[in-house]
């Protein structure tokens, strides 16, 4: 039960930390490497805060212990752009009003980065099943889709927002 | 929330996961995705003072299909079952299960090994598993053996699998006919309020074979051979369908909880299974 | 003695939501599909959920409010700096609700600063005038009342040095966007920002240097917006399940200050009533525990089945507010929770429904059908 060295590349950078097996990967970040975007919220895997890309997986790093984490390549929000030079969904989350208090916004964004690498066009439905892991209790998520649609369509060089419909059938579509 | 101490470990193959396990006996338990094991385990409701992460067997992932069989290592995710197009083909009926487990973040670490072997009665592998009649591979310290799902799950939370034996492996033969995964849940992320895989075969008009399991209406999976029965000869339709629900109705035992009471579950589980056999046959 | 409303457009506001979402067309879409539903053609049925309200926010006046004997005014600090931008202190605190920008615009509207050359600051005790904070929608009300006030009270004193820079009389300078001009001679003029720098840095006489102003707002009256919403709901008989097919909020909070920021009060407040009417719930077995404690259990809707809502206003000003805004963060979780409420109870109007009771699950959805012998 003694402390590991556990090696963690996050936003590019590689880190060697010494931490018990147990402790889980957003504690790691947060508090031995002070990477603070990835927020503590349920903690059962149920809210989303946590979510980090792992390996090019989004995970919710309070069910991810530090050492099956080990090896990994980590991506949080602060590796996808920062105040100097924001990343396109933080753009588009500021244009259109994607946060309110903000808490699960690093989450949020980190979730949509991954799905729009996976469906760079992605429907209005397929956004919301593919963001469906992750809860927002300000937004009721309208301005979050809207965000992450007009990212999606500047990332593919298109200017105007898609499509506003809302359906709930063809879920297989949205994997 | 933070689990009690443990020590970790991350074989690379399944001989050496096995070797921890012999030596720890009741103290190891085997990792998967991790996340039914590590909620219990920062609860406190579950204790592992030695943890064996299986993430580093290559032998343990990946989808084979060999003609009409297909072997799925046990550390396949959801997600990886979701996005495989040849299994899609295959047995379509998994990706359509898979969809509904969870969420996103969840089935890219929640496996197909660990959703069978933990045998949590919620779960919805279990279930499918019996309809496809699909063979675990155990491996244990006396060898290898092979076990159906029709027979793995015991009560909840207890499986046919010995504590030191490891779950390897999932084999089935290409479904044939018409499938259907139908599921009932309050939101996304929950468990079945009634779920049903059902796989219909039929020939000029007539079924000629059913294969039905239901999801989180009894301790296990509910394998409703009954059911299946009353449907061969039918055109899954008028009486033959009535019986079909009766006998799966005679076999499952729900219990009450915040999803509702038993009468309302009993009910459900009817409709989704006439959904189920509906759009199975549709599709057949 | 009692309340009295301050302002209110029912009819107007009531009109357009019906107008808006097409509400015979819906009522005759339901008399087919409950005429389907008997025919044995359908076991779907649809519910339309309305509700018009009225709220009551913005405590309030301290003759009537009070917290522990403390008046429930608000207040808001304003310096200008020489540079002529500015920092307002306030006695509320944003959870999210954009004060920073929302503040911003109404000083940038009094005083004629770009909202971005204007820094919000709120709930730091060592530096915020006393306020009674943020809740029951009383920040804009209140809090933004007394930057307005604040704000003019900025531009009076601005008023008296711009007419001694353009060497007139007070009387002869008037207001215009960001500047002071003198009457009937346009090009000539002082900018509120040649008039902050002026107020720090040119001997005035008979005016202290400086450019600062503190209001304490003591409210006459409470506000009253009010809205019209409207919930489309699709049941199925035999599970119990729902979906919301539609839901137009049409809210009027007098004055709308920030259209996006008054839209995503709404989302949030809407989706908030969602999950209230349709599932939310601590429950206690018969030992005391509680059975909701995950978030599995206690529903908090993700995207997932959270519908894309419409949202609409009318605009009818608050009579004694400054700049005639009421809240509105409260709003949508008053006339949400009862229009999706009773979409559903609706869906079974036509089979005799009396009674119906939140939250409406699947398993009380499918009570209320059963016991209304639709399960046959």
């Amino acid at each position: 039960m003694a402390k590991q060295i556990i090696t963690l590349t996050v936003n590019g950078e590689t880190h060697e930390v010494a931490a018990e097996p147990r402790e889980l990967l957003v504690y790691v970040l947060r508090e031995r490497l002070r990477i603070t975007g990835p927020h503590v919220g349920c903690e059962t895997s149920h809210c989303g805060a946590c979510t980090v890309d792992m390996n090019g997986k989004s995970v919710k790093s309070c069910t991810v212990l530090a050492a099956q984490a080990d090896g990994a390549e980590i991506t949080t929000i602060e590796g996808l752009g920062n105040p100097d030079g924001l990343h396109v969904l933080q753009e588009m989350f500021r244009e259109h009003h994607g946060l309110q208090c903000g808490f699960c916004t690093p989450g949020m964004i980190t979730r949509a980065h991954r799905l729009l690498q996976e469906n760079p066009n992605p429907t209005e439905e397929e956004v919301r099943f593919g963001m469906a892991g992750n809860l927002c209790r300000c937004t009721g998520y309208q301005n979050i889709v809207k965000s992450i649609l007009a990212a999606a369509d500047q990332m593919n060089g298109n200017t105007s927002s898609s499509s506003e419909a809302v359906g709930h059938s063809n879920m297989e579509a949205a994997e | 929330m933070i689990p009690a101490g443990f020590d970790y470990h991350r074989p690379d193959s399944v001989q050496a996961a096995l070797s921890i396990l012999t030596e720890h006996g009741d103290e190891a338990r085997v990792v998967a995705g991790g996340h039914s094991l590590i909620p219990m385990m920062k609860l406190r409701m579950a204790e592992v003072p030695h943890l064996i992460d299986l993430q580093a067997i290559a032998e343990l992932k990946g989808i084979c299909i060999d003609g009409d069989t297909v072997t799925i290592g046990a550390m396949t995710t959801q997600h990886e079952l979701i996005t495989d197009d040849a299994l899609a083909d295959f047995a379509p009926i998994m990706r359509e299960a898979a969809l509904q487990i969870a969420d996103p973040q969840v089935r890219y670490m929640g496996t197909v090994g660990g959703n069978v072997a933990n045998g949590d009665p919620g779960n919805d592998m279990p279930g499918l598993m019996q309809a496809l009649d699909a063979v675990f591979t155990l491996v244990g310290p006396n060898g290898t053996r092979e076990v159906a799902a029709r027979d793995f799950f015991e009560a909840a939370y207890m499986t046919a699998r010995e504590d030191d034996e490891i779950l390897t492996a999932i084999r089935f033969q290409c479904p044939i006919g018409g499938q259907a995964y139908e599921k009932q849940k309050r939101k996304i992320g929950d468990y079945a309020t009634a779920a049903a895989a059902v796989i219909l075969t039929k020939e000029g008009g007539a079924c000629t074979g059913a294969s039905i399991a239901m999801t989180n209406l009894s301790d296990t999976p509910v394998q409703c051979l009954a059911s299946a029965e009353a449907l061969v000869g039918s055109a899954c339709n008028g009486e033959a369908l009535d019986k079909a629900v009766t006998e799966m109705l005679a076999v499952i035992d729900p219990g009450e909880d915040n999803r509702g009471p038993v009468e309302f579950k009993k009910h459900v589980a009817g409709v989704i299974l006439r959904r189920a056999i509906a759009r199975a046959w549709d599709r057949g | 003695m009692g309340w009295e409303y301050d302002s209110g457009d029912y009819h107007t506001a009531w009109d357009k939501a019906l107008a808006t979402v097409g509400y015979d067309a819906l009522r005759a879409e339901q008399a087919q599909m409950v005429e389907d539903f008997k025919a044995g053609k359908t076991r779907k049925l649809m519910g339309i959920g309305l509700c018009h309200f009225t709220e009551i926010v913005g405590a309030g006046p301290v003759k009537n409010c009070d917290i522990l004997g403390m008046g429930m005014f608000d207040s808001c600090e304003i310096r200008i700096h020489p540079t002529g931008s500015a920092i307002a202190r306030l006695g509320t605190i944003s959870q999210g609700q954009g004060h920073a920008t929302t503040f911003a615009q109404i000083l940038a509207s009094e005083i004629g600063l770009p909202a971005d050359s204007i820094t919000i600051e709120e709930g730091d005790t060592d530096t915020a005038p006393y306020g009674l904070g943020t809740y029951g929608s009383r920040s804009t009300p209140v809090a933004g009342a007394a930057t307005a006030m604040a704000g003019r009270k900025i531009r009076a004193k601005a008023q008296m040095i711009a007419a001694y820079l353009l060497e007139v009389h007070d009387d002869d300078v008037e207001w215009d966007v960001d500047r002071f001009v003198v009457k009937g001679a346009p090009e000539r003029f002082k900018t509120m920002k040649d008039i902050a720098f002026a107020a720090y840095n040119q001997a005035i006489p008979g005016v202290e240097p400086g450019l600062e102003a503190v209001s304490y707002y003591d409210p006459p009256n409470m506000t009253y917006p009010f809205g019209a919403y409207i919930a489309v709901t699709d049941i199925d008989v035999d599970t119990g399940e729902w979906s919301i097919r539609q839901f137009y909020a049409l809210d009027d909070c007098g004055t709308r200050i920030n259209p996006m920021v008054i839209e995503g009060q709404v989302h949030g407040g809407v989706t908030e009533g969602l999950a209230i009417a349709m599932g939310q719930e601590i429950a206690y077995d018969e030992m005391g525990n509680c059975k909701t404690g995950t978030l599995m259990d206690f529903f908090l809707p993700t995207a997932w089945e959270t519908p894309h809502y419409v949202t609409d206003f009318t605009e009818t000003p608050s009579p004694h507010h400054p700049i005639g805004a009421k809240g509105v963060g409260e709003s949508p979780n008053v006339g949400s929770v009862p229009a999706f409420s009773n979409a559903v109870h609706d869906a079974f109007r036509a089979f005799g429904l009396r009674q119906s009771h939140m939250p409406h699950d699947h398993a009380r959805i499918w009570k209320i059908a059963n016991g209304l012998g639709l399960h046959g």
